[in-house]
């Protein structure tokens, strides 16, 4: 039954889970661009406030002295004009406003002359070694022409050339049951002895269940809870049985059985199982119901088989 | 309203069932899909057919078994019949109409053979190949040698059974066709197809690329996935729908909504 409500708290979990990682990587980046100018503060405070206070005078000199300087001037030649007792308060505030010289470019000239004398030592440093060449081979990458030998598809020629038949619709002369078996055919294919004998490799047939593993086996079962096909329920029933795991060939009978309840051989296995558990009553009745819908033959010699206790 | 229970119906379209009807074309499987039938035309003993599971197998091989069968005799056994006798009984019915109440054996089968003039070689398609027991599959390679009967086989393709398949096949085999899974081009084609042939065009609409490529990272391709994740957002969406709808938006498939049908489905464990 869908539960869309705990599905959505599930949901929102999972959202959750899910933008942890990015959540975190983005308060760390945040902390750090606020951790480290507060770091360098406390290792280095004459740094950041060297850097202050050059930023301090810089705006002194440049900025604000020619947008206070402007308008002063203006305002002196207007008060020259219009008041001239003023002067002398005015002249007071003009000194009062007097910029300091800044010697901060003798500092930054004795740097770069500290630089440049750095400069010339490197140059006469570097003259004064042998110059060492680098003998750089040229490593020749030997391309190995991959000749890619492709195998000719050679389609395997038809043994004989078939001609063409008409199209029409399969004519089946009917077997005459009365008339007796070839004789001569049946020694040339004989039983299976002969096949041995003719040394078919047994390697390349190697698909099926007869030496089916444990992990074939699981692998198998996965993929039925996955897939809910019968056939693979029959397979898993069929192989527990001949392992003698009734319970398990029971309970996989009776989930196929449920799939497809007209499959016959779910109903078979189920009802074998079943009598080899011990329930032969349980799995008459199973039996004989299904013989009465569907009329089986082999349904009728499994309850015979069981009945008689030939299982 | 024009979108009114839009996702009720919807979800009936995604359920994992093998019809031929629901066969969607796609480039990739449709290329597979004839060069299956030219080899069937080919004089060839048996074709084998293989991928991962979910990648359409059954589905084409149901498909290949309703356009062939009006023509020709064809013989699809869909659940493995794992007895031998049991495997020669139904093929001696199946193809020469020979019912018998006793038992039937690979000899005796042969002559059968033998015995009835077909003009067209009958084919015999197997869905789960993998299950048929060792001796069988040599007795089948015995029968398809005779040329009595062409197969075409349908195997799982796992790495260990990857290399049982080129190993049993390697001589035998002329043609052999992979199926794999589909790419989150062919799985927006593929979901969009489906949708519009069932005459929901507005849903079809709804799956953009972002949307599919969201889809895609869960079922991987896989075209029984797909079905399944898709028919638990449909559930969703439905209920939303029914209860919520100021929640869902009609012209996109929020990755919400993606996201909790894959905890429904158990793609995602959370």
């Amino acid at each position: 039954m869908l539960d869309v409500l705990d599905l959505e708290k599930r949901w929102s979990k999972y959202h959750f889970k899910k933008m942890l990682p990015i959540y975190l990587i983005s308060t760390i980046i945040i902390a750090s661009i606020i951790a480290i100018p507060g770091y360098i503060y406390l290792n280095n405070p004459e740094l950041i406030e060297g850097f202050l206070t050059a930023k301090k005078t810089s705006t002194n000199n440049d900025i604000p002295a020619t947008k206070t300087n402007a308008p002063k001037i203006a305002v002196q030649t207007t008060t020259q004009q219009t008041d001239p007792t003023n002067s002398t308060q005015d002249i007071l505030s003009y000194e009062q406003n007097v910029l300091t010289p800044s010697f901060l470019f003798l500092t930054l000239l004795d740097d770069q002359l500290v630089i440049e004398n750095n400069k010339i030592k490197l140059a006469a440093i570097r003259a004064a070694r042998p110059i060492e060449k680098k003998v750089t081979k040229k490593k020749r990458v030997k391309t190995k022409k991959k000749v890619k030998k492709q195998k000719p598809k050679t389609k395997p020629k038809p043994i004989a050339k078939v001609k063409p038949k008409k199209m029409t619709p399969p004519k089946v002369k009917p077997i005459q049951k009365s008339s007796a078996p070839v004789k001569t055919k049946v020694t040339v294919l004989g039983d299976n002895s002969q096949f041995k004998q003719k040394k078919i490799s047994t390697e390349s047939v190697a698909v099926g269940h007869k030496k089916t593993s444990k992990s074939q086996l699981n692998s198998v079962i996965r993929r039925f809870k996955k897939s809910r096909k019968p056939a693979l329920g029959l397979f898993i029933s069929n192989e527990f049985y001949k392992q003698g795991n009734y319970k398990e060939s029971y309970n996989y009978a009776k989930q196929t059985y449920k799939i497809n309840p007209k499959l016959e051989d779910a109903v078979i296995l189920y009802a074998k199982s079943l009598a080899k558990l011990g329930k032969s009553d349980i799995a008459i009745s199973k039996l004989q119901s299904y013989i009465k819908s569907s009329g089986s033959i082999k349904a009728r010699t499994v309850l015979n088989q069981i009945k008689k206790g030939t299982l | 309203m024009k979108n009114s229970k839009v996702f009720h119906n919807s979800k009936e379209v995604f359920q994992d069932i093998v019809d031929s009807k629901d066969y969607v074309q796609l480039d990739r499987s449709m290329a597979i899909y004839h060069a299956l039938k030219e080899a069937i035309k080919k004089p060839l003993k048996m074709i084998l057919v293989f991928g991962k599971p979910g990648t359409g197998k059954s589905m084409m091989l149901n498909k290949l078994y309703k356009e062939l069968s009006p023509k020709q005799k064809v013989v699809y056994i869909q659940i493995p019949v794992i007895d031998e006798i049991e495997f020669f009984k139904v093929l001696a019915y199946e193809i020469f109409r020979f019912n018998t109440p006793d038992t039937l054996n690979f000899t005796q089968f042969m002559e059968l053979a033998n015995h009835y003039v077909v003009e067209v070689t009958p084919i015999v398609i197997l869905d789960e190949a993998q299950l048929y027991s060792e001796s069988l599959m040599e007795k089948i390679r015995l029968i398809s040698d005779s040329r009595k009967v062409k197969f075409i086989f349908a195997l799982h393709k796992t790495e260990k059974e990857d290399l049982i398949a080129k190993e049993h096949f390697q001589t035998r085999i002329w043609e052999s066709q992979e199926l794999q899974n589909a790419t989150a081009a062919e799985l927006t084609l593929y979901i969009q197809k489906k949708l519009l042939r069932a005459n929901f065009f507005d849903l079809a609409n709804m799956f953009n690329d972002k949307s599919v490529k969201h889809i895609h990272q869960f079922s991987n391709g896989n075209y029984r996935d797909t079905n399944k994740l898709l028919y638990g957002l449909f559930e969703i969406c439905s209920w939303y729908e029914d209860h919520n709808p100021s929640k869902i938006q009609f012209t996109s498939i929020p990755t919400k909504l993606i996201e909790m049908a894959a905890i429904h489905t158990g793609f995602i464990d959370a």
